[in-house]
């Protein structure tokens, strides 16, 4: 402790509900109060846990992403508290930069990058450390910063690139700019990170090949610039998608680089307690341990809010049913993705999450291997998992179709598919993109992926508009206590749920391929101008 | 010798007896400090002629002829006469003499001394000897609620609670403000919040105060200094004024024996209305769901149904019993006091006790030398509530409006019972959503103050000694050393049936807190008349205090056996991180001060200290803050002597600058949090280095006038006061990407606070037989934000902002506009997220005319903070009965009623406000209450809840009579008192008085009467 404290320069000081430990000084002491860059001395420890601070600081509130990649589409809604509350205005696409969900985002991923900035010049500057170790921690830092970035560019677009604690921090840099900032980081990780590690929470060359197969598929599909958004801000249709071939070959490249993985035996093998350390096929994943040490899995909690209770709004469920009633009853993944129904061990239901009373619930974080009802849905110490090996296939299966190289992406996509069908009659003969954007759609569900793969594909208004075929679209569910469609009482939640409804297909405009930037914590601007188009 | 107006108490001690026929003997002492008086003249009223004086011990003997009772008079230069009945000649008779002397001419006590009341320049209040006579609660706190103009004292209904003390308004924004407190030297600072001794989202409420440890009945002086010519001697920590607490000494006069018993019954002084269980159920049947599946006729059934208010409510009797042993002669003295307090809070299971033992002693070891020591140890325990805390994601039952069990009870459904039929606990509330529910257990609020464990329990030593020895007549040198070690524990345990333990399978924890201070002080003060006209009063010394903190808390839940509760962590399946620190802090001071009075007219006071702070970097640990203060005692000069009616006037001025440094330890460096996932301690930076934090400096300026009038029947005092505080230290927010952090504490903005404040003595009747005091004072204090460096506007949340030209807490929110009724055009509204309001829904006022209410519609409803406080006291003396009642009240000022706001939202899962009967239908279309829904439409407050916090209170009335039982030579005073009698108020929670301004269901007052019985031998 007493050498962390000496390294960090500082007196580590108690507070906050999640542990702290506190240096001594019986004295002010500028000497032993000012952080050293040039000639501080590291154990290799130390150097590790620095650049683990930065991972930490990318995951440890990453839950709250869910209310917008989730919720910012037609799949998603949030009834999380009155319907001023942050998560419904996302749900009802009504964005403004004071939304705690954008501020909390924009406060986590910069963090992370600052964290990761600060690791890379201390150690870098560190004796003490031995080279092997150097390297590796520098790596971690420079893959929680890859990772920070693609976050910020993803829904902010051009963002200040913050690479020194010397930089500027609020221009704007150009989105190729972060791109190749995120694809430097994530090459030089891959070279300092280790080939194997004994768990999917620690980082592996692996890890870094499969985000660089991820950031070159959105980086060639060419993401949209300031001026590109701000030309179709009012727009109520999809600019044209467009590709740069050469990034798409690297992520077919770095796809093909990832080895040692294998898809899991059977698609609910991959989630619970029980299984979250099995490596199989997650490549890199956070550890949480639960609210009651203040690293809770949010993703747990918002998708299973209130348990058993059907007549609860949970904060984040299904906007619509018509989707999986269409879902292919062989596919194992439907009844892991969702719940509709419960029995309990003598096959007695215990609650239907069903019209006319709700919609289903998300169930790939429902801790179906826990001791009672009351347990799996509140502990929230399951592992998030950043990266597991289906992406990486899907990754590469997309970015072949999109170079014309469709008979090739059979062997990533059809490899899903036989694990979910559980054998090989489902699998394509040939693939289009339709076919692996419905394999996303298909594998992923709840999984953070879902706007940012619409905004990838330019779809992100069509997908708005295809609520409008939504069964409780209709207006016979625009009021409580009236018949519905379906032929039954509509309640206070359909009722909300065609509200939140029209209110995507009202708000369908071009200026949602990204978000305002937002206001500091403190309600402040942050001085970074222009604001994104329309806010 | 310190000498002190008492203003209504006429002492005499002892019965007074002589032989009959003979030689009467006696000894005069002065009433105050019991020092023996010499030349005092005795006479015998009714034998004119005959009469002695005292000799050199105080002594008399007089030799009369007649025949008792006769009656004494006794008359002293610059005392009181007095008469002394006497009733018998056996015993020789004590008397004590009361000065005399008008108010200008009373002693008080300043930082590192004391200062005829005629020379100082400075505001300094004393708390009146009837206040500090009367009290009947155990923390001192309660001594300073609308005794001292300026001085606002919010109390919390919580027993052995804080309370929140301002004098002249907050100076700070994110550092603390709360005054500095001074016991017997001893600077005392100690911060009364709890530890985080529960998971997430939960722990103890409220917190023990830290002026517990002092046994109020042991106080025998209160000063508080107000302005900088008083607290400049402070430097860094006079920014929000000074308490300076002085325990009683024994007197020179033999031996004193005193006992008291108190007994106190308590009850809730107000109850807020609920829907009974046919109202519930008939309201839960119209517009929700009828969870219950209730007939009509079983509604009608179903009565009153549970009272869950009441359940957890309740009347309590207290004890405290006090015995102050003290002795003395000429050489030494000493005084010992015990006390033991046992008192039971009003919500279930939650009370506060202490036993406290002191010794003064002080001694003449040689003529020049004297020791003084003052040593207090005590243990306090209080038992509080068990809560959740302000955490931020929705699903915490604190976002639904629950804090902690007594809320939590008032939202009961009144359907569901305590008990079961077989007298067991009911867990079974199938109205209860996820916040407070588990499987097949909902949590019972009777249940959970029950069983659940809220304990802290603060062992504290404070003491002090020190060394006076006169080097030359005049020039004293002074030694001291003081300590205060306070150990605190917590103990938490919420078992995994109660609303606290269900998510983790039963919870527990104890944290300790060790937190030691240590003080040096070496005075010199040189104190000279140079000829008749100059008179000279210089200090000068240095300081030195360090304190260091340690923390160690252990948690576990998950228990097979929970029989042991937090004494057996062990016996948890899970464990948190234990959590330990440390941190230091020291202060090295300078200090210097003259007073220079010429022609008994003309005062001046320059102060001086210059203090080094560890809680600032190299650069700027240095603060240096000076004062100087103007007085003119008018009423010397030549022009207003022949005023018969004027007794004394005075006008005071001073300026200076005083600081803060009560913000944490390593504020200036970088922190880190620590937390474990899968076992790896990971490092969260939760403070970025600012090697430029500095002091907080407020610049002072204050202009008062004191002047007495009749023969000092009436006595006012006016001041008026500017405060500017500079460098405020400001958590403002910083760029995350280049500091790692959102905030960091910087020196940014002003805030301003300036204010009138009246006090005023008067006394009707002063004559042998009967004694009239009253006493009001009222300050009126402005609180405004001048600046906040490049922002016009910071910390905005759902309800409040900190905005410049505005007070510090002023409430931001919508304004309510009314119900949409029926032939209202609906088209012509604004929208309110994005959809126009429906008949029957709350409307709010489109501030920006945008066509839509947002958050862009909210406005400035009110701040926290009272701009007007007052007390009004008086009291009577008639023979050997006497009376003492205090009111106290503030007015324009605001709270921000959650609770309330709670309360009044319609939900299918919680009991609701009565108020919920009167909403709006088309039948009866309310204008007030919107139609019953559980769609709140904003998260943000709106006027409806921000309420007047005005209230006009019955603080204390005594009754007391004495009883002479002679046989026993003995006095016995029993007294009857009542507190908190009553409280005229618009405010519509349990208590007006909200430390936060924020009431999310704090814990409510009580209404008291007290008996006690007092022995004196």
């Amino acid at each position: 402790m007493r050498k962390i404290d000496k390294f960090l320069a500082i007196a580590i000081l108690a507070s906050g509900f999640s542990g702290v430990a506190t240096s001594c000084s019986s004295d002010n002491n500028d000497e032993a109060n000012t952080i050293q860059t040039g000639s501080e001395s590291l154990t290799d420890e130390q150097a590790l846990a620095l650049a683990d601070n930065a991972l930490f600081e990318y995951y440890h509130k990453a839950f709250g992403l869910s209310f917008i990649v989730e919720t910012f589409t037609s799949k998603t809604h949030s009834f999380e508290g009155p319907e001023s509350a942050d998560g419904p205005l996302i749900s009802r696409h009504e964005l403004t930069p004071t939304n705690v969900y954008f501020v909390n985002r924009w406060y986590n991923k910069n963090s992370a990058v600052s964290n990761a900035n600060e690791a890379i010049e201390k150690i870098t500057a560190a004796t003490g450390v031995s080279e092997q170790i150097k390297k590796e921690a520098i790596a971690r830092a420079k893959l929680a910063r890859a990772l920070g970035y693609h976050v910020l560019v993803r829904l902010w677009g051009e963002v200040p690139l913050y690479t020194s604690s010397n930089g500027d921090t609020k221009t704007r840099a150009s989105i190729d700019d972060i791109y190749t900032q995120i694809v430097k980081d994530l090459e030089e990780a891959a070279e300092g990170l280790p080939t194997t590690a004994s768990l999917p929470s620690v980082p592996t060359k692996a890890a870094a090949y499969g985000l660089l197969s991820r950031v070159y598929l959105d980086w060639g599909s060419n993401p949209l610039t300031y001026d590109q958004v701000n030309a179709i801000k009012d727009q109520t249709s999809d600019p044209a998608p467009s590709y740069t071939a050469s990034r798409l070959e690297k992520a077919v490249e770095y796809a093909n680089k990832v080895t040692g993985y294998q898809l899991n035996s059977s698609f609910a093998s991959i989630w619970g307690k029980d299984n979250e350390a099995t490596k199989d096929e997650k490549i890199l994943t956070f550890v949480h341990d639960g609210d009651a040490v203040g690293t809770g899995n949010h993703q747990v909690h918002c998708s299973w809010t209130f348990g058993f209770n059907v007549e609860q709004e949970n904060h984040l469920s299904p906007a619509q049913d018509s989707f999986l009633a269409a879902w292919d009853k062989a596919d194992t993944r439907r009844d892991v993705s969702y719940i509709d129904e419960l029995y309990d061990a003598s096959g007695d239901t215990i609650a239907k999450f069903k019209a006319p009373i709700t919609l289903p619930r998300y169930g790939k974080f429902v801790d179906r291997g826990s001791e009672g009802p009351g347990e799996c849905y509140k502990l929230n110490d399951l592992d998030r998992v950043e990266l597991r090996y289906a992406e990486v296939l899907l990754n590469k299966a997309e970015a072949l179709v999109l170079l014309g190289r469709a008979d090739e992406a059979k062997a990533p996509i059809n490899q899903i598919r036989q694990r979910a069908y559980g054998d090989n009659a489902h699998n394509l003969a040939t693939v289009t993109l339709d076919d692996v954007k419905r394999e996303w759609g298909l594998e992923f569900v709840y999984e953070q992926k879902e706007w940012f793969n619409l905004a990838r594909w330019k779809d992100v208004i069509k997908d708005l508009e295809s609520v409008k075929d939504n069964e409780y679209f209709d207006d016979s569910y625009a009021t409580a206590g009236n018949i519905g469609k379906n032929g039954k009482v509509v309640n206070e939640f359909f009722a909300k749920t065609y509200k939140h409804l029209h209110a995507k297909y009202d708000n369908r405009q071009g200026k949602y391929y990204r978000f305002p930037i937002p206001v500091g914590k403190s309600g402040e601007s942050l001085g970074i101008t222009p604001q994104n188009p329309g806010y | 010798m310190v000498k002190r107006l008492l203003i209504a108490t006429i002492v005499a001690i002892g019965p007074f007896v002589a032989a009959a026929q003979g030689l009467i003997t006696g000894h005069i002492t002065d009433a105050r400090s019991g020092e023996s008086l010499i030349g005092a003249s005795v006479i015998v009223k009714s034998d004119k002629g005959l009469g002695v004086v005292t000799d050199a011990d105080g002594n008399f003997s007089l030799r009369t002829k007649k025949e008792a009772p006769l009656t004494l008079r006794v008359e002293y230069v610059g005392y009181r006469p007095q008469d002394v009945d006497v009733y018998d000649f056996d015993e020789p008779i004590d008397i004590a003499l009361i000065d005399n002397s008008n108010k200008l001419d009373e002693v008080v006590i300043v930082g590192y001394g004391t200062q005829k009341r005629t020379q100082l320049t400075g505001s300094v209040t004393t708390v009146s000897q009837d206040v500090l006579n009367s009290n009947v609660l155990p923390t001192a706190d309660a001594l300073l609620a609308g005794s001292v103009a300026g001085v606002q004292v919010t109390t919390s209904g919580q027993p052995g609670s804080g309370s929140s003390i301002r004098i002249r308004g907050g100076n700070s924004i994110s550092a603390n403000n709360d005054p500095l407190y001074v016991i017997d030297g001893f600077l005392y600072y100690k911060e009364s919040g709890t530890l985080d001794t529960g998971e997430r989202g939960t722990g103890i409420s409220g917190g023990i105060s830290p002026l517990s440890l002092i046994n109020p009945q042991d106080i025998e002086s209160i000063e508080v200094l107000k302005d900088v010519s008083a607290t400049a001697i402070y430097g860094s920590r006079g920014a929000n004024g000074v308490i300076i607490i002085t325990t009683k000494k024994a007197k020179r006069d033999g031996t004193n024996i005193k006992y008291n018993y108190q007994l106190t019954y308590a009850a809730p002084s107000k109850k807020l209305s609920v829907l009974n269980a046919t109202e519930w159920a008939r309201y839960q049947k119209q517009y929700f769901y009828n969870k219950g599946g209730y007939t009509d006729d079983q509604i009608e059934a179903l009565g009153a149904g549970t009272d869950w208010q009441d359940a957890v409510l309740r009347s309590v009797v207290s004890h405290s019993h006090n015995l102050t042993i003290s002795s003395g002669d000429e050489k030494t003295r000493f005084l010992f006091g015990a006390n033991i307090v046992d008192q039971k809070g009003i919500v279930l299971n939650t009370g506060f006790n202490r036993s406290a033992l002191r010794l003064n002693v002080d001694r003449k070891l040689t003529e020049r030398l004297t020791i003084e020591t003052a040593l207090n140890v005590s243990r306090n325990k209080q038992d509080g509530l068990t809560t959740t805390t302000g955490v931020s994601f929705n699903s915490s039952p604190y976002q639904g409006g629950i804090t902690n069990s007594l809320t939590y009870a008032l939202l009961m459904p009144p359907v569901v019972s305590i008990y079961k039929a077989d007298g067991s606990y009911n867990y079974t509330n199938p109205y209860e959503y996820a916040y407070f529910a588990m499987g097949d257990i909902a949590a019972n609020p009777v249940s959970d103050l029950e069983n659940s464990v809220a304990q802290s329990i603060d062992d504290d030593i404070i003491g002090n000694a020190s060394l006076n020895y006169e080097i030359i007549p005049g020039l004293t040198g002074k030694a001291s050393i003081g300590f205060d070690i306070d150990n605190l524990t917590q103990n938490y345990f919420a078992p995994h049936y109660t609303a606290l333990g269900l998510a983790n399978g039963g919870t527990g924890s104890i944290a300790k807190r060790r937190l030691e201070t240590w003080q040096t002080e070496f005075t010199l003060n040189y104190r000279r008349n140079f000829g008749k006209h100059h008179q000279l009063d210089a200090l000068i010394g240095y300081t030195y205090q360090t304190s260091n903190r340690t923390f160690l808390t252990g948690s576990s839940s998950k228990y097979t056996d929970e029989s042991l509760k937090h004494n057996n962590l062990s016996g948890g399946s899970q464990f948190a991180a234990p959590l330990s620190g440390e941190s230091s802090s020291n202060l090295h001071s300078l200090i210097g001060r003259v007073n220079y009075t010429l022609l008994d007219r003309y005062n001046a006071t320059a102060t001086f200290r210059a203090d080094r702070s560890s809680r600032f970097s190299h650069n700027h640990n240095w603060g240096v803050f000076p004062s100087l203060g103007l007085s003119w005692n008018v009423d010397q000069e030549r022009f207003l002597k022949s005023l018969g009616w004027l007794s004394s006037l005075k006008l005071r001025a001073s300026v200076g600058t005083v600081g803060n440094q009560e913000i944490g330890d390593y504020q200036y460096s970088t922190a880190y949090t620590t937390s474990t996932t899968g076992g790896n301690v990971h490092y969260t930076k939760s403070n970025a280095a600012n090697s430029n934090l500095k002091w907080e400096t407020t610049v002072s300026a204050n202009i008062g006038l004191d002047a007495s009038f009749l023969q000092d029947r009436i006595s006012v005092t006016l001041e008026y006061y500017h405060k500017k505080t500079l460098d405020l230290l400001l958590t403002v927010p910083v760029d995350v990407a280049k500091y790692g952090v959102s905030s960091q504490l910087q020196n940014i903005g002003n805030v301003v606070n300036r204010g009138f404040e009246v006090s005023l003595d008067f006394t009707p009747i002063r004559n042998k037989q009967l004694l009239w005091n009253i006493q009001g004072n009222l300050g009126y204090n402005k609180n405004e934000v001048t600046s906040l460096g490049d922002y016009d506007e910071l910390n905005v949340n759902s309800y409040t902002i900190l905005r410049k030209g505005e007070s510090v807490g002023s409430f931001y929110g919508l304004v309510f506009d009314g119900v949409v009724q029926a032939d209202e055009d609906i088209s012509k509204l604004p929208t309110q997220n994005g959809s126009r309001p429906k008949v029957g829904q709350e409307k709010f006022r489109d501030i920006n005319g945008d066509g839509k209410v947002n958050e862009f519609d909210r406005v400035i409803l009110g701040h926290s903070h009272p701009d007007i406080t007052y007390g009004l006291s008086s009291s009577l003396k008639y023979g050997r009965f006497d009376a003492f009642i205090q009111f106290l009240g503030t007015a324009n000022g605001q709270i921000y009623n959650s609770l309330r706001r709670t309360l009044e939202s319609p939900t299918d899962c919680y009991n609701v406000s009565s108020v919920i009967l009167d909403s709006w239908t088309a039948a009866t279309p309310s204008t007030t209450y919107p139609a019953v829904t559980d769609v709140r439409p904003y998260s943000y407050i709106d006027s409806r809840f921000v309420e007047d916090s005005n209230y006009f209170k019955l603080k204390t009335l005594t009754l007391g009579y004495t009883i002479p039982l002679r046989f026993i030579k003995t006095d016995i005073h029993l007294t009857a008192t009542a507190t908190n009698l009553f409280t005229i108020t618009d405010y519509k929670g349990y208590e007006p008085e909200i430390q936060s301004g924020v009431d999310r269901g704090d814990y409510p007052a009580s209404r008291n009467f007290t008996v006690g019985v007092e022995l004196l031998f």
